[in-house]
């Protein structure tokens, strides 16, 4: 028996299938749970209609890198196992560096080289990817609520500030994830000017009455369009 | 009809629960593959490959979970944690919903708006990756595919690009209006650029750095809402 017949088993496809199910079950009650109180606290259904339709237009296009990201890891675990951890849990940017971190405390100088060596590794490095998310869902469990009840009462405690004090939150977010892109090179760049002019055009034309629906997929567009338009600035500048 | 509290207490009990199932599940389905193929590591091949993914996953969790719930709130955490791609896919279709909503996070409209929204992209994702998983075999050449790469390798110059713009100027139509919320940007913008490319690149730590930003963006927001260089004003709710 080698490694892959393990890593794509029909046990391993059964197990990881019921917790994708489990996932997506999760997702609808949730939904569901949100819904629900939307109603009772007089939101509009517009407004919800709107969330769900710019979500999930949105959600499209980065699905698609993580779905890449299988097709990038599949050769080294199989299908089942990154199949779960990219949608459960993982990130597509994480899961291969953990593979790649067991793999290495293994003894193995690559993953592709912990694959040919039997299915004795593979249980090795199942078990070391959940044993090294779980201080990270010990700390979910634990502090979560505690951290939205403490950021409600800062807000609540720094009055008019506090809506100035959440909204540039994110900005810190932002800063950290767009500061090293212009050291990425030029194509990186450029997607990101190309990326932000198109939200600009997009912003002005949905202020027409004829185009206010573009508002919704302002976001989503941009998105796939900038990611698009990495392919003409790679031809371009190389 | 629920309070806001036993509504947060319902969601945080439901959150748990849920979260708490799928930690277990998570070791049990490897467990069960271990045991019925006989793959089981030894102790110490186990911990050598999980302390160092433990150890360097484990505080930028929790720099994550102080910089994301207070964002996010309660519910849409939990699931947005549990489903993985927290920064790349749910924080940002949950912000870019809210923000079409004209809602600031922190209210109980943005608690159940960006559940709603964090729940969908998770729909979707879930979805996307089950076709990929379906269809790995058929669409091989598009994985491969030169220029699909070149387009998902830049999905966070678009994603950026596309998101900085908006959150720039300030929320409208919320309860309250923020004015020259923009200018809260330059000191953790300058901050990262400057720690990136004169002392340490931040790849890789994004969540430790963003622990870091969080207070010198409050900070530095404090000062110029001091100042007047950010004001707010009231609105009128969307």
């Amino acid at each position: 028996m080698n490694f892959f017949d393990v890593a794509n088993s029909g046990l391993l496809f059964a197990l990881v299938g019921l917790g994708i199910v489990y996932i997506f079950l999760q997702s609808v009650l949730f939904l569901r749970i949100a819904l629900k109180r939307a109603k009772e606290i007089g939101i509009p259904r517009t407004t919800t209609a709107n969330v769900i339709k710019s979500s999930a237009v949105f959600s499209v296009a980065p699905s698609i890198a993580v779905a890449l990201g299988l097709a990038a890891l599949a050769p080294s675990l199989g299908i089942p196992w990154p199949w779960l951890r990219l949608s459960v849990i993982g990130s597509v940017s994480y899961e291969l560096m953990a593979a790649n971190m067991a793999a290495s405390a293994l003894g193995f100088a690559t993953l592709a080289d912990a694959s040919k060596s039997g299915p004795l590794p593979l249980g090795a490095i199942m078990l070391a990817m959940s044993t090294g998310l779980a201080g990270a869902m010990i700390m979910d469990l634990l502090f979560i609520k505690k951290v939205d009840a403490a950021a409600a009462k800062l807000k609540a405690k720094a009055g008019e500030f506090g809506a100035v004090g959440i909204g540039v939150l994110f900005f810190a977010v932002i800063a950290v994830f767009v500061a090293p892109l212009f050291g990425q090179g030029l194509v990186s760049v450029a997607t990101f000017l190309t990326s932000m002019l198109l939200t600009m055009g997009q912003g002005i034309l949905s202020r027409r009455p004829k185009f206010a629906w573009l508002k919704n997929f302002i976001l989503a567009f941009s998105l796939i369009l900038g990611m698009c338009s990495a392919i003409v600035w790679t031809i371009a500048l190389n | 009809m629920r309070t806001k509290d036993q509504y947060l207490g319902y969601v945080n009990r439901i959150g748990r629960i849920s979260f708490g199932i799928l930690f277990l599940w998570l070791f049990l389905a490897p467990i069960i593959v271990c045991a019925r193929y006989d793959i089981f590591p030894s102790l110490s091949a186990y911990l050598n490959a999980s302390i160092g993914l433990f150890l360097i996953l484990t505080p930028i969790a929790l720099s994550e979970i102080i910089s994301f719930v207070p964002l996010l709130g309660s519910g849409a955490s939990y699931l947005a944690f549990e489903t993985g791609n927290v920064s790349n896919i749910k924080l940002p279709a949950a912000m870019n919903a809210l923000k079409l909503s004209g809602v600031e996070p922190g209210t109980e409209e943005a608690e159940v708006l960006s559940m709603a929204s964090v729940a969908v992209s998770s729909i979707v994702t879930t979805a996307v990756v089950l076709l990929a998983v379906l269809l790995l075999a058929p669409l091989e050449p598009v994985f491969s595919n030169k220029l699909v790469r070149i387009a998902t390798d830049n999905v966070m110059p678009a994603l950026f690009g596309a998101l900085i713009l908006s959150f720039l100027v300030g929320s409208e139509g919320g309860s309250v209006e923020v004015k020259g919320q923009w200018k809260a940007i330059i000191a953790p913008l300058l901050l990262v650029t400057l720690v990136n490319y004169l002392v340490y690149p931040i790849k890789g730590i994004e969540g430790l750095a963003i622990l870091v930003l969080i207070p010198v963006t409050l900070l530095w927001a404090k000062f110029l809402y001091k100042k007047g260089h950010i004001r707010v004003v009231g609105g009128a709710r969307a």
